[in-house]
């Protein structure tokens, strides 16, 4: 469904057009954009994998600007494991902002949206890719064209988008406001936002290691079944 | 069977009979188009296939946008046998394999990882490890429950008349009285909601093939 499309249905649903009521259709693009993003962000729906460039000397680097949760991190393909910062000043004291080196570990500074390199590298990211940190992480909708937004939500999921804007509109301060077709809208817009989380959360591969046990002496263990069950 | 769209807009005529000119055929088809979209999630019945072609040391890839879960992954390497399936894995699982799985690449990939929820245009995407260095034909199919995109995808699709009446004609009929009947609206979506389960389980029944898609329910 294209932002155009979620409109035509938001004035089937509301009944009117932007010519009657022109002061729901002022409120509709931030409404909706809102209305995206809350989906997103609360269930987590896009991953993304992307790269940082590294420059010889420079410890932190900011992350991308649609990051809200780092995954995994990699420096030259290799994975590097999350250190606080706290620990780093603690444990390495005084030269853990001046050691250069094959970096090994990483830490968040989420204020300031930045990530930091120990040991700090030593060599630049080459044209070809090589030295740079690989990100795998949970993003989120920037404001950016519109119709990007929309797309950033299985289409499926984009009827609930048009559930939270007339929420939105229904309980906001114009002279239609509903406050039970509001809660009509919500409870919908609740439910999907419920499935979306569901399947945003791919099955994890997992592997249950079946245990012998006795009972009296003998064994309670069918000869036919294997001993290791895998699921995926 | 029967058309989708066409008997429930026979229906919600015979069944308001005083409200049916509020409604154009175009916005009784679009009310049920939002109800298929909701029905295919939460029912899971539309099984579709896509075929991604593998390319050179590529590992990720995109999946198709109609999807809402992925349910398997087969691997051919002369691109018409397919005779392996990928085991599903994760970041983490991954991770213990090596840390540096991501320099790794071999001749036919084993696992395969998803990133993203399915179904998102572009940025739903496939991750399948080991990559394969140099291809020569090599694809996947990826075996899926979906969905239909458009309103207009609803024109050539049929289902059985008990599943229309039951969950797509509530929802249908909640969204085309929502505007000037709540109550109405309300009860309409309570139904939906009972009903619901009684199509997941006729869907979902452990021993239905469903190779054929919904059609061979029948």
């Amino acid at each position: 469904m294209t932002l155009a499309e979620l409109k035509t249905r938001f004035w089937e649903l509301y009944g009117g057009s932007a010519l009657i009521y022109p002061q729901v259709s002022a409120m509709l693009d931030p409404v909706v954009n809102a209305g995206i993003r809350a989906l997103a962000e609360d269930s987590e729906c896009l991953v993304k994998s992307g790269t940082i460039t590294c420059t010889a000397g420079t410890q932190e680097y900011s992350l991308p600007e649609d990051c809200s949760k780092v995954l995994r991190v990699s420096y030259d393909e290799e994975k590097i494991k999350p250190v606080s910062k706290w620990t780093l000043q603690s444990v390495v004291q005084d030269g853990w902002d001046r050691f250069e080196g094959h970096p090994r570990h990483y830490y968040l500074d989420g204020l300031n949206r930045k990530i930091g390199l120990y040991h700090i590298p030593s060599v630049s990211t080459t044209v070809g890719g090589e030295f740079a940190i690989g990100l795998y992480y949970v993003a989120v909708p920037v404001s950016a064209a519109p119709d990007w937004e929309i797309t950033s939500l299985p289409g499926w999921a984009h009827q609930y988008v048009l559930f939270y804007t007339l929420r939105e509109v229904y309980r906001s301060l114009h002279s239609g406001r509903d406050l039970r077709r509001a809660h009509f809208y919500h409870m919908l817009y609740l439910h999907g936002e419920r499935r979306l989380k569901v399947r945003s959360s791919a099955p994890i591969a997992r592997s249950y290691e079946m245990r012998e046990t006795e009972y009296e002496g003998r064994s309670t263990w069918p000869a036919f079944y294997p001993r290791h069950i895998e699921e995926s | 069977m029967a058309n989708i769209t066409s008997e429930v807009t026979s229906l919600v005529k015979t069944m308001a009979p005083g409200h049916a000119e509020r409604w154009s055929d175009a916005r009784i088809k679009s009310a049920v188009h939002m109800a298929d979209m909701a029905i295919c999630e939460s029912s899971e019945f539309l099984w579709l296939s896509s075929v991604i072609d593998l390319s050179d040391g590529e590992m990720t890839y995109t999946l198709p946008s109609d999807a809402i879960e992925v349910r398997s992954v087969e691997y051919s390497r002369d691109g018409l046998v397919y005779d392996t399936l990928l085991r599903q894995t994760t970041l983490d699982e991954l991770d213990r394999i090596s840390n540096q799985w991501e320099m790794d690449s071999g001749t036919g990939p084993e696992y395969y990882m998803l990133l993203s929820a399915r179904g998102i245009a572009s940025l739903s995407k496939i991750l399948i490890w080991r990559p394969i260095s140099v291809t020569g034909g090599e694809k996947i199919r990826v075996n899926y429950y979906g969905y239909r995109t458009n309103a207009d995808d609803m024109d050539s699709a049929d289902l059985p008349r008990d599943i229309i009446s039951r969950a797509y004609l509530p929802y249908a009929l909640s969204m085309l009285t929502v505007d000037y009947d709540l109550e109405l609206a309300d009860q309409y979506m309570a139904e939906f909601n009972r009903n619901i389960d009684q199509v997941r389980s006729r869907y979902n029944h452990p021993f239905i093939e469903r190779l054929g898609g919904v059609n061979d329910l029948s």
